[in-house]
């Protein structure tokens, strides 16, 4: 407000009123009193009331003393004036001389004498607006409601008294020594004026919004205040941080950094809410984000020596501006998938020297049969392989919980990194082309698991889940496991205990999975169940007699399984060689037969003669008074023994007319004999099995050192090097499978759809494998072809055909 | 506050009320003044040379100079009578309020001769009571409604001095009262 102003916007009120100038004359000392004189007397309540009553009775008296107050206002219209402007403009004149008069003491910095008097000036302006009320109640209510914006109620015109004389006036100085404080306490150097935040709080109550005086408003705080306050902290702050990285380091500038946004956070409560945003910017800026590349590279040295408290300091500080932390994340991810991989290469280092050194140190036949056993070059320990995996993952979990709070983020990112080792590396894909073996390893373990070569327990099944749960292809694993299950279900020593065990690892599947998942192996388990039913109930008909047939013409002890080829195809593979089965065994076939389709027409019974294992008592060839010999053979070496009941001496020629055998596997049935030295080979060398001319000669007396002989265990199908690319074309169809259904399920719902919008909506519902762009197009072309889909005719929409 | 001081209230003519805080309280110039005068305990240290207060046991004396006895007792009546009801806020006083019809208590309260009423509204006015003030406005204004200037004149026992020319002159000025 201009000092202008003060003179009576009118001139019609005369300055020499009498009443006017005695009130003055009666309320002046109180106000000076109430604002703060030189002994600072004090305000009693005798002069409280006095100072108000006067100020009433001006205002009410002379409106009755005076003609009716009617007057034309500037604008012409017609107003009631109330009478109040005299003392208001005697105050506002008074205000300024007052203030104008306000000194500075000696010894006294400018900042203080503002500290010290602008407190003083506050109270005194908020009592002089209650004494001085009944102006503010009528006469300056009157006025703002009639829009005069200039005039202001008694605290505000002090206020804006103290802005127009104190405030603007020593504006740079006062700045100036504020900022000069704040450096100091910045610097540590304690030299205090006392409470500084009265100085910037006055910033707060000097701004005003002139149409609505309880409205606070900023613009003096921000403008004169708050801009300097945050370009000065920015520079202080690059100087200090920039400085203190190169001497002390980051790690030290970890903790450096984060005291100093605590102790400028904590300085916010001498500034106003309003610098919060910004001054939490600057921070950030400053002390983080242009610092968080260097910050950010200390991330691999800190991991590497295992300093998982400086790891977490710089985790809080970058998470302070969350665009720093998505660079962290992927450093953190990508260290994880490199010691995963790294890890998993010095496991292969370890076992290709230990492969090595096994194979240099075996006699020449043990080599063979290691040979036959194993496919060439399978040197990987399932085992290992999983442990090793699981420590690098179980590592970083530890840290992420410990250096990273377990925040989600990086949860997620240790998960994507062990994905990808998990599902690649020098072990799982030695080639970049080569399909992950991972899946498969990961069901040898759990057979491993469950064939008691490991210890189970929740902690094993964990750590199956733990490694399942990264495996891209799901489905790769369920046929791995379903093979290694077939084996354990055969072999026929399942005890109730090794069920349960099994049931604990087909619920983890199902719930992490679906039930859809688990259906085969659940079906797989059934059968045996069925089959074993089947069996009671094969040796009850045999044993019932009375239709006239004699039991002693059939096997008793027939422990049948019937299996389900769908689920069980690792069995049925390469069931279709030629065979001829011995006559004696021909009535127990067909009595079964008939048994099977009695209760289940309609089926189709395929004999897998491959599987079949036979116990047999041999009493002719102990030494005599020793008890007979137990032989377990195959089927096929059943029927290979048989002639000989009738004739010691056999050529390789008669033997597979008899049998009907394919000489490979004729060969692999009779190598057991020769090696365990049950038959005499003529002219000796397995490569001369199979000549028809060699001859075979049963030994008169059969000596070994147990009673019970396993020549089925000697057995080792030809064929046994192509398991695993079969089973891997088992996968292939699988997922072909999946994909074609997943396609008609996505058309079905669209009637048309564009091929990338198709492939896209593949990509996010399979989430058993990862279908490749190629598979996806090949499934689509089968469907055209089977008329499922038809393209349209610009080519790249397809339509559903119902 | 330990303990609430005693707060007694001299009238124009001597008389002293002792009462209680928030009874006195309803005035707001007494409210205002007790706020600054008795600043809180924690502000006593760094203030108290300035609010000279006498020993805090004694009673802090109010005097109210525009204010007779006879009034004060009616006015202090009427503060009792309130003293636990919080008036709302009447910042923006709406229509509805000012049509609203006066509370019976208060209409009771005020049924005495017309000179009392008149002193208890520019009491009501001098203390700053805002509810008070508008209730006593609000029976005046019932005197007045429905009646012509000469009733008017007849009620209040005014003479009337105006010229038909002043009296045309403020009828105009006084537009703004109209009903609109």
């Amino acid at each position: 407000m201009s000092v202008a102003t003060i003179s009576s916007p009118e001139g019609s009120i005369k300055q020499d009123d009498p009443f006017l100038e005695k009130t003055w004359k009666e309320i002046e000392p109180a106000i000076h009193i109430i604002l703060g004189d030189e002994k600072n007397s004090p305000l009693d309540s005798r002069m409280y009331t006095q100072t108000y009553s006067k100020v009433y009775n001006y205002c009410t008296t002379a409106s009755t003393r005076r003609p009716p107050a009617v007057s034309k206002d500037h604008d012409g219209k017609g107003t009631v004036k109330l009478v109040g402007a005299e003392l208001y403009y005697k105050l506002q004149e008074y205000l300024k001389f007052y203030l104008e008069n306000l000194k500075q003491k000696g010894g006294e910095t400018f900042l203080q004498f503002y500290i010290r008097s602008w407190q003083r000036y506050l109270i005194g302006s908020t009592r002089l607006n209650d004494v001085l009320d009944y102006i503010n109640r009528y006469w300056v209510a009157k006025e703002r409601a009639d829009g005069h914006r200039e005039i202001y109620d008694i605290l505000s015109l002090c206020l804006l008294s103290w802005r127009d004389y104190k405030f603007h006036a020593n504006l740079p100085i006062l700045m100036k020594q504020i900022m000069e404080q704040i450096r100091l306490q910045r610097e540590n150097k304690i030299d205090s004026v006392g409470n500084l935040s009265f100085a910037i709080k006055s910033f707060v109550l000097l701004g005003f919004d002139v149409n609505d005086l309880k409205k606070q408003n900023l613009s003096v705080y921000i403008n004169d205040f708050e801009k300097t306050f945050l370009t000065e902290t920015f520079n202080f702050y690059t100087e200090e941080s920039g400085k203190y990285i190169q001497e002390h380091g980051v790690v030290n500038y970890l903790v450096k950094a984060q005291q100093r946004i605590d102790e400028e956070l904590k300085r916010l409560e001498e500034l106003n809410d309003h610098t919060r945003r910004p001054l939490n910017d600057v921070l950030n800026q400053v002390l983080i984000t242009n610092h968080a590349a260097e910050i950010r590279a200390e991330l691999t040295p800190l991991l590497d020596e295992g300093r998982y408290d400086d790891i977490r300091k710089m985790y809080h500080l970058l998470r302070r501006v969350p665009m720093t932390v998505g660079p962290l994340l992927q450093s953190f991810q990508e260290y994880v998938k490199q010691q995963g991989l790294v890890a998993v290469n010095q496991l292969k280092g370890r076992l290709q020297a230990a492969h090595e050194a096994e194979q240099t140190n075996k006699s020449p036949v043990e080599h063979h049969r290691k040979h036959s056993r194993h496919k060439k070059g399978d040197y990987v320990d399932a085992k290992l392989y999983i442990k090793t995996l699981l420590s690098v993952y179980f590592k970083f979990m530890s840290v992420v919980d410990k250096a990273f709070d377990n925040s989600e983020v990086f949860v997620k990112a240790l998960d994507c990194a062990c994905r990808s080792f998990i599902n690649a590396n020098s072990i799982a894909t030695p080639t970049s082309r080569s399909k992950s073996r991972t899946p498969d390893l990961l069901a040898k373990y759990s057979d491993d698991i469950l064939r008691h070569k490991e210890n189970f327990g929740n902690m094993s099944v964990d750590e199956l889940m733990s490694v399942f749960k990264f495996i891209d292809d799901k489905e790769s694993f369920e046929v791995w496991y379903r093979r290694y299950l077939s084996k354990r279900l055969m072999s026929g020593s399942m005890s109730p205990e090794d069920e349960e065990r099994e049931e604990v690892i087909i619920q983890h599947l199902k719930t992490s999975n679906s039930i859809e998942y688990t259906t085969k192996i659940t079906n797989m388990f059934n059968d045996i169940r069925i089959s074993r039913e089947l069996g009671r109930y094969y040796r009850e008909a045999i044993s019932d007699t009375t239709d006239g047939t004699n039991s002693q013409q059939f096997v008793t002890n027939l422990e049948p399984r019937i299996l389900d080829s769908s689920s069980w195809n690792a069995i049925f593979r390469g069931s279709n060689e030629s065979f001829m089965l011995p006559s004696e065994l021909i009535s127990t076939q067909e009595k079964f037969e008939s048994i099977y389709r009695e209760r289940y027409s309609g089926r189709q019974l395929n004999w897998i003669w491959n599987r079949s294992r036979i116990e047999l008592k041999v009493n002719n060839l102990s030494r005599p008074g020793r008890p007979p010999y137990h032989f377990t053979v195959t089927l096929f070496q059943y029927s290979i023994l048989s002639p000989f009941n009738e004739k010691d001496t056999m050529t390789s020629y008669q033997l597979m007319e008899k049998t009907a055998l394919p000489p490979a596997v004729f060969k692999a049935n009779m190598i057991p004999f020769v090696r365990n030295k049950l038959l005499v080979q003529s002219p000796v060398g397995e490569d001369q099995i199979t000549n028809p001319a060699t001859s075979f000669t049963i030994v008169n007396e059969y000596t070994s050192k147990r009673i019970k002989v396993n020549f089925a265990a000697g057995v080792h199908p030809a064929d046994i090097k192509n398991e695993s690319s079969e089973l891997n074309e088992e996968v292939e169809r699988r997922h072909h499978e999946l994909l074609k259904a997943c396609i008609v399920r996505i058309m079905k719902a669209r009637k048309q759809c564009k091929h990338e919008r198709l492939t896209n909506e593949v990509f996010q519902i399979i989430d058993r494998f990862k279908p490749t762009v190629g598979d996806i197009k090949k499934a689509i072309e089968v469907l055209i072809d089977e008329q499922y889909l038809s393209r349209s005719d610009d080519g790249s929409t397809y339509i559903y055909l119902s | 506050m330990a303990k609430e001081r005693q707060i007694v209230i001299i009238t124009s003519d001597g008389d002293k009320f002792p009462v209680e805080r928030k009874v006195a309280e309803k005035s707001i110039l007494i409210k205002n003044m007790l706020k600054n005068l008795l600043p809180p305990e924690d502000e006593q240290e760094d203030d108290d040379s300035d609010v000279d207060v006498d020993e805090d046991d004694e009673p802090i004396e109010i005097p109210t100079q525009n204010v007779r006895s006879a009034v004060m007792k009616n006015i202090l009546e009427w503060c009792e009578h309130y003293k636990d009801y919080e008036f709302p806020d009447d910042e923006q006083d709406d229509d509805s309020k000012k049509s609203a019809p006066i509370d019976p208590w208060d209409s009771n309260f005020l049924n005495v001769d017309q000179e009392m009423l008149y002193e208890i509204i520019l009491a009501a006015n001098y203390l700053n009571i805002k509810p008070l003030l508008n209730a006593g406005c609000k029976v005046v204004a019932e005197m007045i409604r429905g009646k012509s200037p000469e009733e008017i004149r007849k009620t209040f026992n005014i003479v009337n001095d105006f010229t038909p020319e002043e009296e045309a002159a403020i009828r105009r000025e006084n537009e703004w009262a109209e009903d609109r």
